[in-house]
């Protein structure tokens, strides 16, 4: 009864006029730039942090969370549309809805992304509002061994990512582990293959890396295909999914919708599992998982609903402890301190209409996102009409403004570069790039809680399967080992051919 | 993402036109364009947001807009180096920082700047005061307990920093010097995950800004056991000095200063003197750097002198000790 | 620069095989690099350590690649095309080392005529002119103008 009164509060502030238009420009503002390839939310928000100066901060946040909403979004169209991830999440979108693109469903994908999203997220939603507490407790129970353990299960889980070769796969999956090691060391701040050059102190950035090795190496890849050189080879077929799609999506979206709510709240990395522990999961339960990889519809359906729930309950974290889980969240604790909130455990009891105007207007953001987004499945579709002769320099253009745009560093743009080229020999060279780009994300994580696991245990690792003093992360390292052997065993490796290769 | 040929011809017709007009703009009285405030951190962190607070009030005295820039990367010195090679007309400045003039010198050898030398000082923003804090739980009052028990448990305590090079993390290293140990540090990418194991008691302590830990200190999530600065601080006004908890070497903060780039001229380090030291003695700003625990200097504190005194004296504190403690 | 598979009969898959060598030289280059960086500290773990593990993997299973490749029968190398990569890298590489100097207004448009002639059909000048022209100033207004991003529009003899 709380819940509701709170709720109904929560609204009263969201749903005011000028805070509702807030909410519709952040959103819009937020799918333009995740449509843009490499703009990101995050220098999208710090430049236009001025413009919240003038707003109240709640309205200044519900436009922010808009944008945040929004860009998730809008980066999952352009990776069905031209196979663009801006994002760890939307690599796993691409694999499959990039494919259902080719295969003229275009639409479909879109569609069933933004309906699969709009669940996922009012169900996060009804969650952080109800369980916010609670489910921080369950935040605060990881530490950096079971951090550690959950990237290994994710590594584990990331080979089901490729279609082919699956030593191949984990092949790629290790030359992804190699390259998040680049950069500056955290605990000693030793620069490691840097080659001394200083943009790369801080590590290869993702959007380089996945700019480079998927958008950069499919056109090049789509230039060479003479006859197919338009995305869309066959007719467009209708533009919203049939009732056959929604019903093999609808268990999809609902397992990605659990599967998100419980990895977003983990502040360590969670949310970037979400996403392909979702396809993973998919993949392991279709009837069907030969699809995968070539225009599955539970391929993008799972993904995206797990991607969404977890966008909201990472603001678990922030809105309990005040802690921002990830970048975009700390700007817009820095634009909560500009207004001179400082968010913490009391948000909640001391500003009680910033806590539920936001919970509300989370709400009213996904379902304006559905309403701008489920129209424009039409004009997007329409897009891919666009002669390739001209789509591609417009991709590159953009691609170059947004990489450079990241830390304002033409390096960068050098860098993804190089990563188009090398991507394109991976191609040539039959390696699926998407196990080594979530290897490079899931990577940069593990290594860091290792160190710590290790720091805090003095060296020993057994740490990791220690019961009594880590069970979810002894529990987790041997569900890890359990899998990793039956994907080993010759018994069953007819089967597994079966479940993993085509 | 397309367009049509008209639309192409009449957005082509449309940049020329505004080709004319940048080309047209005559060398008139500084500032005649909008000034660049590099902030070597990403948005939304302590020194950007005393950045986005003190550039608002200053475009109002320049009559240009203070644009923020946020170029982040290797513990803040990309950003500054950028703004070392930049043309000293006074269009591109700096938000320094206690890591990026003070300490880096000792922690990056390849430095490609020299914090003394390569700037034109123009004033301190604000400083940030340090707070030890501590999880929860952890058996002890207040300071002196507190390092009796780091002095008696060196081998098994842990102390969480925001990675190497960071100001939790030598701001702890100076700490340990001072308190003779040498415990275990570990590394966290960041401030947020670091705190995030010192809510839920994973490791013991650390130091951090006011601002960063304020929040959680009020809502008792974690425990403060000092503040490293001369004064108590009206946003945690119970958390004793370190001088009245008996610690009184330790006084350090983490301090927000504007700098040009070496070669600007007088009148221009002039213009943007005063509008620093206009926008810092600002009651409203002053008022909103107060609020985030931040220390706020007077019309001398403000000025381009203290602040190379200031420089001058945190180089000779920083670089020897980060040499001899910190391995790269 | 293509590689026939024919020439290649010992092995059954050439592209397994050069893909195999390719990613145990990969290994071997990080190995050379991180050769300075302590292999252990005092908990085990130190800053050489994992890159060291990652690098030995891979020339583990890039060997295994190899083999395998050698062994059974598998694809053979594709036909590696030249222009296309020269044109889309070299007009990727031209934004980079321009828009600094030159600014998104005289960057744009080189660009995206350098990048049009990867395609093989026939180069269509005055429309790959006009269009670049029309995305450049598209980008213009988009990019510094909308969404405020502090890219350089302007050379910097005009700015």
């Amino acid at each position: 009864m709380d819940l509701l009164s709170n709720l109904a509060y929560g609204f009263s502030i969201a749903a005011t006029p000028t805070n509702l238009m807030l909410c519709l420009i952040g959103a819009l503002v937020g799918t333009l730039i995740g449509v843009l390839p490499g703009i990101g939310p995050i220098a999208t928000i710090a430049m236009l942090l001025p413009i919240t100066y003038k707003l109240d901060p709640t309205g200044a946040l519900i436009m922010l969370a808009g944008i945040y909403y929004g860009a998730q979004y809008g980066g999952s169209t352009t990776a069905i549309l031209v196979n663009l991830p801006g994002e760890s999440s939307s690599v796993v979108t691409a694999l499959d809805g990039h494919q259902m693109a080719k295969k003229g469903r275009a639409g479909a994908a879109l569609a069933i992304a933004a309906i699969g999203s709009f669940i996922a997220g009012t169900f996060g939603t009804i969650l952080v509002a109800a369980l916010g507490k609670p489910l921080t407790q369950v935040a605060q129970a990881f530490g950096p061994a079971d951090y550690c353990a959950l990237m290994v299960l994710g590594l584990v889980c990331a080979v089901v990512l490729a279609s082919g070769s699956v030593l191949k796969a984990i092949t790629m999956i290790f030359l992804g582990l190699l390259l998040s090691t680049i950069g500056t060391d955290l605990e000693t701040g030793e620069q490691r293959m840097t080659f001394g050059m200083l943009p790369l102190a801080d590590g290869i950035e993702f959007v380089t890396l996945a700019m480079g090795v998927f958008g950069f190496a499919e056109i090049l890849r789509n230039l060479e295909q003479k006859q197919s050189r338009d995305v869309v080879e066959q007719k467009i077929t209708n533009l919203m999914p049939t009732r056959a799609d929604m019903k093999e999506a609808a268990p999809a979206v609902a397992r990605g919708t659990l599967l998100g709510s419980v990895l977003g709240i983990l502040p360590g990395g969670g949310a970037v599992l979400a996403a392909f522990g979702a396809y993973t999961l998919e993949k392991k339960l279709s009837k069907k998982p030969q699809e995968f990889g070539k225009g599955a519809i539970c391929g993008v359906a799972g993904p995206e609903s797990a991607n969404n729930a977890a966008a909201q309950t990472s603001f678990i974290p922030l809105l309990t402890l005040g802690i921002p889980p990830n970048a975009v969240m700390a700007i817009m604790v820095g634009a909560m301190t500009i207004h001179g909130i400082v968010p913490g455990p009391q948000i909640m009891t001391k500003q009680p209409d910033l806590f539920w105007g936001m919970i509300a207007s989370m709400w009213i953001g996904n379902l304006m996102l559905v309403i701008i987004n489920l129209p424009m499945v039409g004009l997007w579709v329409r897009l891919l009409r666009v002669p390739y002769r001209m789509l591609f320099p417009a991709i590159l253009i953009f691609c170059a403004i947004g990489v450079y745009s990241i830390n304002n560093q033409p390096f960068d743009v050098v860098l993804t570069a190089f990563f188009g080229l090398v991507g394109y020999l991976l191609l040539k060279l039959g390696f699926e790039p998407a196990p080594m780009l979530v290897a490079f994300v899931l990577g940069k994580i593990m290594e860091e809680k290792l160190r710590q696991a290790m720091l805090l245990s003095r060296g020993d690792p057994m740490t990791f399967f220690d019961f009594s003093r880590h069970p979810i992360s002894a529990t987790l390292m041997i569900v890890s080992i359990i899998l990793l052997i039956v994907a080993l065993l010759p018994s069953i490796r007819r089967k597994r051919d079966e479940v993993f290769v085509e | 993402m397309t367009m049509t040929k008209r639309q192409g011809l009449t957005a082509a017709a449309a940049i020329g036109a505004i080709l004319a007009l940048g080309a047209g703009s005559a060398q008139a009285q500084y500032p005649n364009k909008p000034v660049t405030m590099v902030v070597p951190f990403a948005a939304g962190g302590p020194t950007d947001v005393v950045a986005r607070i003190v550039g608002e009030h200053m475009s109002k005295t320049l009559g240009q807009p203070v644009i923020i820039e946020n170029v982040a990367g290797a513990g803040g010195t990309t950003g500054i180096t950028r703004v070392a090679k930049s043309a000293p007309d006074g269009y591109t400045i700096a938000m320094g920082h206690m890591g990026t003039h003070g300490a880096a010198p000792g922690l990056y050898p390849n430095i490609a700047y020299n914090p003394q030398t390569d700037f034109a000082p123009i004033g301190l923003a604000a400083g940030t005061p340090i707070v030890i804090v501590t999880r929860k739980d952890l058996p002890v009052k207040n300071l002196q307990e507190f390092i009796a028990w780091a002095q008696k448990n060196e081998k098994t305590i842990n102390n969480a920093n925001a990675g190497s090079g960071s100001v939790s993390h030598i701001t702890c290293v100076l700490l340990h010097e001072m308190m003779k140990i040498d415990p275990n540090q570990i590394p966290y990418r960041g401030t947020g995950p670091a705190l995030t194991d010192l809510v839920s008691g994973k490791v013991d302590y650390m130091c951090d800004q006011i601002v960063s830990v304020s929040s959680q200190v009020k809502g008792d999530a974690i425990k403060a056991l000092a503040i490293a600065t001369p004064a108590r601080s009206p946003s945690l006004p119970d958390v004793p000095t370190t001088k009245e908890a008996g610690l009184p070497a330790f006084e350090v903060s983490a301090w927000n200063a504007v700098f040009a780039p070496k070669g600007t001229p007088a009148d221009v380090v002039a213009k943007l003197s005063d509008a620093l030291t206009k926008a810092v003695t600002d009651p409203a700003t002053k008022k909103k750097l107060e609020d985030l625990g931040g220390v706020v200097p007077d019309a001398k504190g403000a000025s381009p002198e203290a602040l190379a005194a200031l420089v001058k004296s945190e180089n000779d504190r920083w670089i020897p000790l980060l040499k001899a403690k910190v391995k790269q | 620069m293509s590689l026939d598979a024919r020439r290649h009969q010992a092995a059954r898959s050439p592209q397994d095989m050069i893909g195999g060598i390719a990613m145990v030289l990969i290994g071997v280059f990080a190995l050379y690099l991180v050769k300075d960086l302590p292999a252990a500290g005092r908990v085990g773990f130190a800053s050489g350590t994992a890159p060291r593990i990652f690098a030995y993997c891979l020339i583990g299973l890039g060997l295994a690649v190899t083999v395998i490749g050698w062994l059974k029968e598998g694809p053979g190398l594709e036909r590696l095309s030249i222009r296309g990569p020269v044109a889309i890298l070299g007009s990727v590489l031209f934004f980079a080392f321009s828009i600094r100097t030159l600014g998104l207004a005289l960057t744009g448009v080189p660009m995206v005529l350098i990048s049009t002639a990867a395609a093989q059909e026939r180069y269509r000048w005055k429309e790959a002119l006009l269009f670049a022209i029309g995305i450049t100033a598209f980008c213009a207004v988009l990019f510094p103008i909308a969404l405020g991003q502090p890219i350089p529009l302007w050379p910097t003899f005009l700015r």
